[in-house]
């Protein structure tokens, strides 16, 4: 049987395609008018900062038997802008100092009143001191230390807070052998260890109170290591190829992938998105040690085209401090190796 | 002589009436060829683009660009391919007032770029056979279009914002669209020709991610991610040359 053709060409060729195009408006037209989210325009991230808020405030009596000497340390957050600090001590006098020490002739019942203000707002405190109102009080000797920069790397510095009462004589052994009679003293461990550390409190009646903490300073670090790097770059060089180069002082110590991303930051995670090495080995934490990460665009010519470069000083890691200050430590080394993650703007 | 409407209109009427008293309509004339069209043009954002108000985008009036390739198929219809390139700026003042950083900086607009097909409908006017032809077209066009926000940092004093430093990068959008232009070619020895059309992209709604870096006084880093919606409707004057291919 003869198939029959339609006399017009255009119905005979082009009748599936321009059905075929009509279906796909169609769909098209439904599929970008479907109701969706409600209209929402932009999220400004306007807030106020907080105004200060007394955490709290310690008294701490310096002496056993009246008179009272007594030290007033508060812990404030939210410390914006011009903070002022107004202390009533309930005998009628006052400070504006933040952590003042104040005299009580006479044992007694005071309240005492700490008011903290900024631009933003103000908040109050009142309270009173345990064993003020007492003849005589124990004496009770206390510490508490801290690693300077939060480095507890031989030699480490360590920072020594007093948190005795009823005690003005104070003595110290560190335990290699060093000494002090400051109250709280700052005193460093050249070399990694346990060492006991022993405080002597004693007030004017001569009555005394001994305590005794060990103290692990550890070995420095061998190796640190790029947990992830995040980089922020203008809009302008989205979809093109970009890597950082790390070097340690002139070394060559490995790259990141080649990445294309229509969106920023640009992550990068460690092993998978590093090439040859993830880590500075051999790191001495010596002054003139540098950490240099380059930040470069494959453009597909001959050489790539350098962005700019991040600069990081053994000073930067211990102190967990980097360019732009975002920055996080994921572990604190006990097993000789340092896990950074970093932020980079650009 | 004083000049009057009536002799305006008269003096039209004889400077034509040559012309169209030659013309011809061909609805034939593009039969299996096509051309490449470059046009661009003002455009001006739709409602919800262009908005001040709580929800708007604050888009100001911007450019469109296309690049068109169409095949005539028969008695004027065709179909073809579309690239285009859609920019409006950022209204700064207005967001500068909503948001009252210390220091800032925009970088870019809203831009979008569009890639898609066109169904298209001729009607050839022959005024002066193979010298000048007056085409009057209309073409419905859609495909997929990208969109992206401007690049926004903005910095607070630590008193004024509790967030110091608020980063907004756009992501990566991709969305349906669906559009029309109307106009008129005017062509030259079926060789090239003038485009004057009106173009638009119809009202729809859609969802414009981006993501926020915000850095609080302590330093403490928040990333968020967020999105714009809005009908993403827009007008434009398309002015250019096209070139025929095939004939």
């Amino acid at each position: 049987m003869k198939k029959y053709y339609p006399r017009n060409p255009f119905v005979r060729v082009h009748k599936p395609v321009a059905g075929a195009i009509l279906l796909g408006f169609c769909m098209l037209l439904l599929l970008t008018h479907c109701k969706k989210e409600p209209i929402r325009g932009w999220e400004y991230w306007l807030e106020s900062p907080a105004a200060p808020e007394i955490v709290k405030v310690t008294p701490v009596l310096k002496n056993c038997e009246p008179p009272y000497p007594v030290s007033f340390t508060q812990e404030t957050n939210n410390l914006l802008g011009n903070i002022r600090y107004r202390w009533s001590f309930g005998d009628g006098t006052s400070s504006n100092d933040q952590n003042p020490v104040h005299i009580y002739q006479t044992e007694g019942l005071y309240t005492i009143t700490l008011i903290v203000s900024n631009e933003i707002g103000a908040d109050t405190l009142a309270f009173t001191v345990p064993g003020l109102d007492q003849s005589s009080v124990a004496v009770n000797s206390k510490f508490s230390y801290s690693h300077f920069n939060n480095n507890n790397f031989a030699p480490a510095k360590v920072h020594f807070s007093n948190e005795s009462s009823g005690a003005n004589q104070f003595y110290w052994h560190f335990g290699d052998g060093g000494e002090s009679s400051n109250e709280s003293p700052e005193h460093v461990f050249d070399s990694p260890g346990t060492y006991t550390v022993n405080l002597k409190g004693e007030c004017t009646s001569g009555e005394s109170d001994e305590y005794v903490q060990q103290i692990f300073i550890s070995p420095a670090p061998q190796r640190v290591f790029i947990d992830s790097l995040n980089l922020m770059l203008p809009s302008g060089y989205s979809a093109s190829g970009i890597y950082v180069e790390m070097y340690h002082n002139t070394t060559y110590v490995g790259r990141t992938l080649i990445v294309s991303s229509g969106s920023f930051p640009l992550k990068f995670r460690r092993p998978e998105d590093f090439v040859y090495g993830t880590f500075f080995d051999f790191v001495q934490f010596t002054a003139n040690e540098t950490f240099r990460f380059v930040v470069l665009r494959d453009d597909g010519s001959q050489y790539p085209e350098f962005l700019d470069e991040f600069m990081l000083s053994t000073v930067d890691i211990k102190n967990n401090h980097y360019p732009n200050a975002y920055y996080s430590l994921q572990t604190v080394p006990v097993v000789h190796d340092l896990f950074i993650d970093l932020y980079f703007s650009y | 002589m004083k000049l009057t409407p009536l002799f305006l209109t008269a003096s039209l009427v004889l400077f034509f009436a040559p012309a169209v008293m030659m013309a011809q309509v061909n609805p034939r004339y593009w039969d299996g060829t096509g051309y490449l069209s470059i046009t661009g043009g003002p455009a001006s954002p739709g409602r919800d683009l262009s908005s001040t108000t709580g929800n708007g985008l604050m888009a100001n009036n911007g450019l469109l660009a296309d690049i068109d390739y169409n095949h005539m198929i028969a008695y004027g219809i065709g179909v073809g391919v579309n690239l285009g390139l859609d920019y409006f700026g950022m209204n700064e003042d207005i967001f500068l007032e909503r948001t009252a950083p210390s220091t800032y900086n925009f970088t870019g607009g809203y831009l979008s770029g569009r890639l898609g097909l066109n169904l298209l409908m001729n009607l050839p006017v022959e005024i002066l056979r193979d010298k000048f032809v007056l085409n009057f077209f209309g073409e419905l066009n859609g495909g997929l279009r990208s969109f992206t926000i401007p690049d926004v940092d903005l910095n607070y004093d630590e008193l004024q914002n509790k967030y110091t430093e608020v980063t907004y990068r756009s992501r990566s959008n991709v969305l349906g669209y669906a559009g029309y232009s109307a106009g008129v070619q005017f062509l030259f020895s079926n060789c090239w020709g003038i485009n004057l059309s009106y173009s638009a992209l119809m009202k729809s709604q859609h969802r414009i991610d981006y993501s926020v870096r915000a850095v609080d006084v302590a330093g403490v880093v928040t990333e968020d991610e967020d999105f714009l919606s809005a009908r993403l409707d827009r007008t434009g004057i398309q002015i250019g040359f096209l070139f025929i291919i095939g004939r």
